[in-house]
């Protein structure tokens, strides 16, 4: 991928939504948004190598990017609101370190979240995000109707949303940095 | 069925938390693509010198180095096919499939050491294999890929938990009492070791590993070959040895051969060396791993020879498998 503009194209299209949706969502700000969306996208493009498709899936690895580089906006902006001098240790937008930190401390935070589901909605969301199993799937496993499982995932996500928005806006910087 | 989020993999969590965040949101602006494209072409091309090979980064952390080298070797295990899992390995006849299951129990028995997981008694060097074992107690009827994905959980829980803890936390890994940071140099040796034990076994090439993690291996190891020496009962009192090491991760080294004064690179001798050693950085680094014969060792010996044999012992000391 690495200098060819039309594998970016390609690639943007497809996560673009997810990138600027948790960009949007953490920074609460359109124009920063944009802005991380494209330092993500770009960062992809001169650095391909980085993305392990053995340790996950590019939508997972785009999304951790988004979310770590809007947090550090975030950060970057309070400390320019209160007048603190830059941090002058150099960041590169991404470390495997933080990668794996990120994706570690955010994994936990969904798995408890699902815990404080109700169950129903829970199984839904467990078995359709387990082993990429479609709603009809979903349905005959549990044994209720297709429509019932959609409006279960809805339901949680929506409580997902809520439950994790502390963590999701507010993590704070590994200890070993 | 099992409808626990515990079947989840970190993936699938945070596909999940990616869903819930950005269901229902607006997406990016139309223009936002062409923004973006103009941008990339602006800005430094991604070129690849491939006759320069990888660059030589600036030393790393242990944590990183940790990270790094579990996450080839996860890559390696990935790339494994079935036969290849009771393929038998250097290590006394056990299989890849038991190295494996091997790091699944040192992975836990290190996260006892800082209580991420239940504590298993280990203070001995010869406790290594022993421990692991009961620590990975219950994997037998777990697939190749459950297991190689098991490790790799118990990895990301380890490099957490350092995050969490710091490089100066205290931790003890059996006989050695230290910090989180030299312990990671340890397991980077470990875990790079290893994984020259599975390709080994399944007809790969070995590691060679990079300048910046040979560096920080070779700069450990002759910082504890005094200790070494004094543990192996064979310390000699009043004797430096000048170890020249060559290739990636090289350098000179005075290193004193017993637990006092510290050693350095190379700056003028404190006491004149009494045996000078040349061999290659690599070299080293496997016969300090155990898996290189001392026989097979090449190295360029001047001065008294007598000291070579204590040195080796000395170098091999925390080799626990």
């Amino acid at each position: 991928m690495a200098g060819d503009p039309d594998a970016l194209a390609d690639v943007y299209r497809e996560y673009a939504p997810l990138v600027f949706g948790i960009s949007r969502h953490v920074l609460n700000n359109q124009a920063m948004a944009e802005d991380v969306t494209q330092e993500v996208f770009v960062f992809l493009w001169q650095h391909p190598e980085r993305f392990i498709p053995a340790r996950g899936t590019l939508r997972s690895w785009l999304g951790m990017l988004a979310h770590r580089r809007a947090i550090d906006r975030v950060r970057a902006e309070s400390r320019r609101v209160k007048g603190e001098a830059r941090c002058d240790r150099s960041h590169s937008i991404v470390s495997e370190v933080d990668d794996y930190l990120t994706a570690t401390w955010l994994s936990d935070r969904v798995r408890e979240a699902l815990g404080k589901l109700p169950t129903d909605q829970r199984d839904a969301v467990t078995l359709a995000y387990y082993g990429g199993r479609t709603y009809r799937q979903v349905a005959d496993e549990l044994s209720i109707p297709e429509g019932t499982v959609k409006s279960r995932v809805r339901l949680a996500l929506r409580k997902l949303d809520t439950l994790l928005r502390a963590e999701f806006t507010d993590q704070d910087e590994p200890a070993w940095t | 069925m099992d409808l626990s989020p515990d079947r989840l993999d970190a993936d699938q969590l945070l596909q999940i938390a990616f869903d819930a965040v950005t269901t229902g949101s607006p997406g990016p602006p139309p223009d936002l693509e062409a923004r973006l494209r103009d941008r990339a072409l602006a800005g430094p091309k991604p070129v690849r010198h491939l006759s320069w090979g990888e660059p030589v980064e600036t030393r790393p952390d242990s944590l990183r180095a940790f990270t790094r080298t579990a996450s080839e070797l996860g890559e390696l295990l990935d790339a494994l096919a079935p036969a290849d899992w009771s393929r038998t390995t250097r290590i006394d006849g056990a299989t890849v499939r038991d190295v494996v299951e091997h790091m699944v129990g040192v992975e836990r028995y290190v996260l006892g050491c800082i209580d991420r997981r239940p504590r298993l008694d280990a203070p001995r060097r010869e406790d290594h294999r022993p421990v692991s074992r009961r620590a990975a107690a219950g994997l037998a009827d777990e697939s190749n890929t459950s297991v190689s994905q098991i490790w790799w959980s118990e990895v990301l829980a380890l490099i957490a938990a350092c995050g969490e803890l710091g490089p100066d936390h205290d931790v003890a890994y059996h006989h050695l009492a230290g910090t989180l940071r030299g312990m990671l140099v340890v397991r980077t040796f470990e875990l790079w070791t290893h994984g020259d034990d599975i390709r080994q076994a399944t007809d790969r090439p070995l590691d060679l590993l990079d300048e910046a993690r040979l560096s920080m291996m070779v700069d450990e190891l002759m910082r504890v070959v005094p200790l070494g020496l004094a543990l192996s009962g064979c310390p000699q009192p009043g004797c430096t040895a000048r170890i020249t090491l060559t290739g990636p991760g090289g350098g000179t080294f005075d290193v004193a051969l017993d637990p006092d004064p510290a050693p350095g690179r190379f700056e003028g001798p404190a006491r004149a060396p009494a045996i000078t050693l040349t061999a290659e950085a690599i070299d080293l680094c496997r016969l300090a791993a155990n898996r290189l014969d001392p026989d097979r060792f090449d190295v360029v010996v001047e001065g008294e020879r007598g000291l070579l044999g204590p040195i080796l012992v000395g170098a091999t000391a925390f080799a626990a498998d």
